[in-house]
């Protein structure tokens, strides 16, 4: 047999798996409805057949659905009005009232640091050119020095 | 989770009875276990050897003799069955007719069974004691 053949056969065989696989997979799938569908006539049948287990069960939903919908009931009021506090417990502390701020409170300046000048007056003199006295004086402006340290 | 508690289908049946299959009348006979899909009218199954015939949940079998060594019906079924064996009726079975049972029989609880009467031909536990055959009405509508 040639590879050629081989490889058909091969491919033949594995492609027959496959299709095999597929309808185990698919009996399977149509097995398991069918069991579930004749599953579910015979409970159908066995709950019409036996009336009182019909009540029974009807009661039960019935009854299943009432508490639902009062404890539904229930939670609603409790989310609408709060539960009053007990007899015996504190009163609460009345909440203080709320600080209302119409504008935005200006900021206050910084104050400019304080500067020790110093001055010395040197001469001072008048003079005139006839018009308007003048005055001349010479002064300088200066900083106390720190003690401790050097100007 | 298998719900099968006495009767075990054989692994790999040697005739299948597709689900697509409708037949009417005749007789089947077979060895090496039957898987029966389809739907079957006035048919006799017949087994030849000691595997077992097994009725899936697809299957409908209407007016049909069934006669093997162990049998497991989980579809519907009407007719009359020989079982040499054990015979098993699962869950999902609808069975009307009448059983002719050797071996054990069970019936599952949620089986439709109303209309079945089983005859057991020998007392469970007693297959050896050929001359010790007792006759009676074991289950009569559930």
């Amino acid at each position: 047999m040639t590879n050629v053949q081989n490889f058909a056969s091969d491919r033949a065989q594995m492609e027959a798996q496959i299709a095999v696989a597929h309808a185990l997979k698919m009996r399977r799938s149509a097995v398991r409805r069918a069991k579930l569908q004749g599953l579910w006539r015979n409970l159908k049948s066995l709950v019409a057949r036996n009336r009182v287990t019909t009540g029974l069960a009807v009661l039960l939903i019935m009854m299943t659905a009432a508490l639902f919908g009062m404890a539904w009931r229930v939670q609603e009021a409790q989310i609408r009005s709060p539960a009053p506090a007990p007899a015996g417990a504190p009163k609460p502390s009345p909440a203080p009232a709320p600080v209302v701020r119409l504008a935005p409170e200006a900021k206050p300046i910084p104050a400019a640091p304080a500067v020790d000048l110093q001055v010395t007056v040197g001469t001072a003199e008048t003079e005139s050119d006839g018009a308007s006295p003048v005055l001349r004086m010479d002064y300088q402006l200066s900083q106390p020095t720190p003690k401790g340290s050097t100007p | 989770m298998s719900d099968r508690k006495l009767v075990k289908p054989t692994a790999t049946p040697q005739s299948i009875v597709p689900a697509s299959i409708v037949f009417k009348g005749g007789t089947i006979e077979g060895r090496g276990g039957l898987l029966i899909d389809g739907n079957l009218t006035g048919t006799t199954i017949v087994s030849m050897d000691d595997t077992t015939i097994h009725v899936s949940a697809q299957a409908m079998l209407t007016d049909c003799r069934i006669t093997a060594n162990d049998l497991l019906i989980e579809g519907q079924f009407d007719g009359f069955c020989k079982v040499k064996g054990n015979c098993e009726v699962g869950q999902s079975a609808r069975v009307i007719g009448k059983m002719e049972v050797e071996g054990d029989f069970f019936k599952s609880r949620m089986a439709d069974a109303v209309d079945l009467q089983v005859q057991h031909m020998r007392l469970p536990g007693s297959r050896e004691d050929e001359g010790n055959v007792a006759k009676f009405q074991a289950v009569a509508a559930a």
